[in-house]
């Protein structure tokens, strides 16, 4: 009663609904892992939004200006003179020092002396 | 049920016919009765059940929605972020998670409030225990928690707590940039300041349209300077603490560009929770706000003069005695009673003197020259907040005398600022603006007001003004400030009055070839001892120079020390 071609289309025709049933369902997983990643990336993006809030919460000048305050004897912190702003081209107008004097013996000087900057050990 | 009942009739039927070779009507009938009667009990059952079903469904979908509204998320507009011409963040948009709680689903009030407390502390008990245990489908417990509280909430695992996020305009500044950022309403759409601004060049369509969708919007650079803003605002706030002022305002302006980059006006307001910011008090003194600005006009009637090429730098005028006019005595303040060359009128501030320069130059020429500089007419800028200045309906000779000296007509410091700078960047009157302008675009919109070899003639007596006049305090070394400083009195009860005053004070630095103008207004300061006087020079001076000595390097101004006293050298030549 069967003939083999209907056997052969039978088979066809299931194996076709087996492949698009497996095609779909691997769509619709992968539709829900796409979903699901948008929403971790929109979360990603609104704690990156926060964050930069944050940031600019944290770098506010009034801020800065509290714990410069808080901070200014124990890092000795003082506040930019007109004087201590220089260029480059006025660096170089600094004449050398002599080749032949005592380097060393200026660093034990300079060591010696009473203000400390951030360069010498304490 | 009825697969099974089919099967039978059929199989009776068949039985019926296999049994006898002749097809007995009768008995066929008498089997196929019984069977049809069968047929029709399991229609009626199954028509039943059916009904049944169909019935219960049509009463589900007509029944009454009981179910909770819960409340749509609030559909606030997206807006850029505003930053500042370094890209420091001034404002931008946050998500916050509001608290709701459907107290039906609420298993045990008491747990659920202790449970709360642990995240919310100060969550009102009683009040919170009232609304859980009402009828309502749904209550706002807390609006706008921090991510942090959200998830902490959520781990605590009540049954009936929900959220949803809305967003919400943040200030991470606070006060310190208010009237320049403006506001926005609970719909995040701009009603004051920038923010208005901003929905005004078409970002309000773009919301109707729908295009406007978070992520799309590119940030909006103003030329404001966060660092330069916030010294502003604090030497300002402390000025007026020290002085008693009602009101104190200020303004960093590009004198090349016209670029605002800080201006604040106090008291103003937390943009954050502006419960206060329409009190009449904390408008925005510095653009919505018009004052007489007192001796710091002189700096223009000097300019006039000097410009009409009637008055010649070396020219002098007899302020020897008080000046009779209609009734009215012009006196001076620092009287020095003999004849006085221009320079000099500048610096000892002669009321006098000045009128005279006024006079040489007419009525018709004074008003023409003002409006030239934008004084007399409304300030085109960003910000919509912005008052038309006031002057005399019909000018005359008193009103001239008087407006020579800074009384009569009454701007805004915004613009007022403005002008100073044309007098002293080389003549061209530059509209000020809030977003960044490169100096050729200002070039090319800038209308020339005064001639370059007037405002060379005008920077040195500024300049002088710092080195011998009123605005020592003000004096940066490196910076080389050049000043002017003016007292105005303010009228009381229709008179003016000697005791309030309105101290304004011009800077600007370097003075040879300004780079910016700082302009600062203290409004009714009081002196800070008793017995010593709280004149702009007293009052406004220091307060000018401390800002310089903090923002110049800020600004990238250079500091020289190689050109000391050249005014001197030019104005006595």
């Amino acid at each position: 009663m069967f003939r083999t071609t209907d056997i052969i289309l039978i088979a066809a025709m299931i194996s076709a609904a087996g492949f698009t049933y497996m095609t779909k369902h691997e769509s619709e997983a992968l539709r829900d892992q796409v979903g699901a990643l948008e929403t971790r990336i929109q979360l990603e993006k609104d704690a990156i939004d926060l964050l930069k809030a944050d940031w600019s919460l944290l770098t506010q000048p009034r801020r800065l200006q509290k714990l410069a305050d808080i901070y200014e004897s124990e890092l000795a912190l003082k506040p930019l003179e007109p004087k201590q702003v220089a260029e480059f081209d006025a660096l170089r107008e600094i004449p050398f020092r002599p080749v032949d004097a005592p380097v060393g013996d200026e660093i034990g000087e300079l060591l010696r002396d009473e203000t400390i900057t951030g360069g010498v050990a304490q | 049920m009825r697969l099974p009942g089919l099967w039978k009739t059929r199989r009776a039927a068949a039985v019926g016919a296999g049994n006898s070779g002749i097809v007995v009507e009768g008995s066929r009938k008498a089997v196929g009765g019984r069977g049809q009667s069968r047929v029709f009990m399991a229609m009626a059952v199954l028509f039943g059940i059916y009904a049944a079903i169909g019935g219960r469904l049509v009463q589900l979908g007509l029944a009454e929605d009981e179910v909770v509204n819960l409340p749509e998320s609030r559909p606030t507009a997206s807006r850029p972020d505003l930053v500042d011409r370094n890209g420091e963040v001034l404002a931008t948009d946050i998500k916050t998670a509001s608290l709701f709680a459907e107290p039906r689903r609420i298993v045990d009030v008491d747990e659920a409030i202790e449970k709360l407390l642990t995240v919310l502390p100060d969550l009102d008990y009683e009040q919170t225990y009232r609304r859980l245990s009402s009828e309502a489908g749904f209550v706002w417990l807390r609006r706008q928690l921090s991510p942090r509280q959200q998830s902490e909430i959520l781990a605590l695992g009540v049954p009936g707590l929900g959220f949803r996020t809305e967003k919400r305009r943040f200030y991470p500044g606070g006060s310190t940039v208010s009237h320049v950022l403006g506001l926005v309403d609970v719909d995040n759409k701009g009603i004051a300041g920038i923010e208005k601004y901003i929905d005004n060049q078409g970002l309000a369509d773009l919301q109707a349209l729908g295009l406007a969708a978070p992520g799309t919007l590119e940030p909006v650079r103003l030329s404001l300077d966060l660092r330069v803003q916030y010294i502003l605002h604090d030497e300002l706030t402390q000025a007026m603490e020290r002085f008693d002022a009602i009101a104190a305002g200020g303004v960093v302006l590009n004198a090349r560009t016209g670029e605002v980059v800080a201006m604040a006006s106090l008291p103003d307001y937390d943009p954050n929770n502006p419960y206060n910011a329409l009190e009449k008090d904390r408008l925005n003194r510095m653009s919505a706000g018009v004052f007489e600005m007192g001796s710091t006009f002189k700096l223009f009637t000097t300019s006039m003069a000097l410009d009409s090429g009637l008055v010649d730098i070396n020219d002098k005028f007899d302020a020897t005695r008080p000046l009779q006019l209609g009734g009215f005595t012009i006196r001076d303040f620092y009287g020095k009673k003999r004849v006085l060359s221009v320079p000099e009128i500048l610096i000892y501030s002669s009321n006098i003197g000045t009128a005279k320069m006024a006079d040489v130059v007419g009525i018709e020429g004074h008003r023409e020259f003002l409006k030239r500089i934008g004084l007399l007419d409304r300030m085109s800028t960003e910000l919509p907040e912005v008052a038309h200045p006031t002057e005399p309906s019909t000018w005359k000779k008193i009103n001239s005398v008087t407006i020579s000296f800074g009384h009569g007509v009454a701007t805004t410091p915004l613009q007022t600022a403005a002008a100073v700078a044309a007098m002293l960047n080389g003549g061209k009157l530059i509209p000020p603006t809030f977003l960044p302008r490169t100096e050729e675009e200002a070039n090319a919109i800038g209308e020339r007001v005064i001639s370059q070899k007037t405002s060379a003639q005008v920077r040195y007596l500024l300049r002088l003004n710092t080195e011998k006049g009123s605005g020592r305090r003000a004096e940066v070394p490196g910076y080389y400030v050049g000043t002017k400083t003016g007292t105005a009195e303010k009228v009381v009860n229709g008179r003016y009055s000697n005791s309030t005053r309105f101290n304004t004070f011009i800077a600007s630095f370097p003075a040879n070839d300004p780079e910016y103008i700082v302009f600062v207004v203290l409004d009714e300061p009081k002196p800070e001892k008793p017995g010593m006087s709280a004149t702009s020079g007293v009052t406004n001076a220091p307060l000018a120079g401390n800002i310089i000595r903090r923002a110049a390097p800020l600004l990238g101004v250079k500091p020289d020390f190689g050109h000391e006293s050249e005014a001197l050298l030019v104005s006595y030549q």
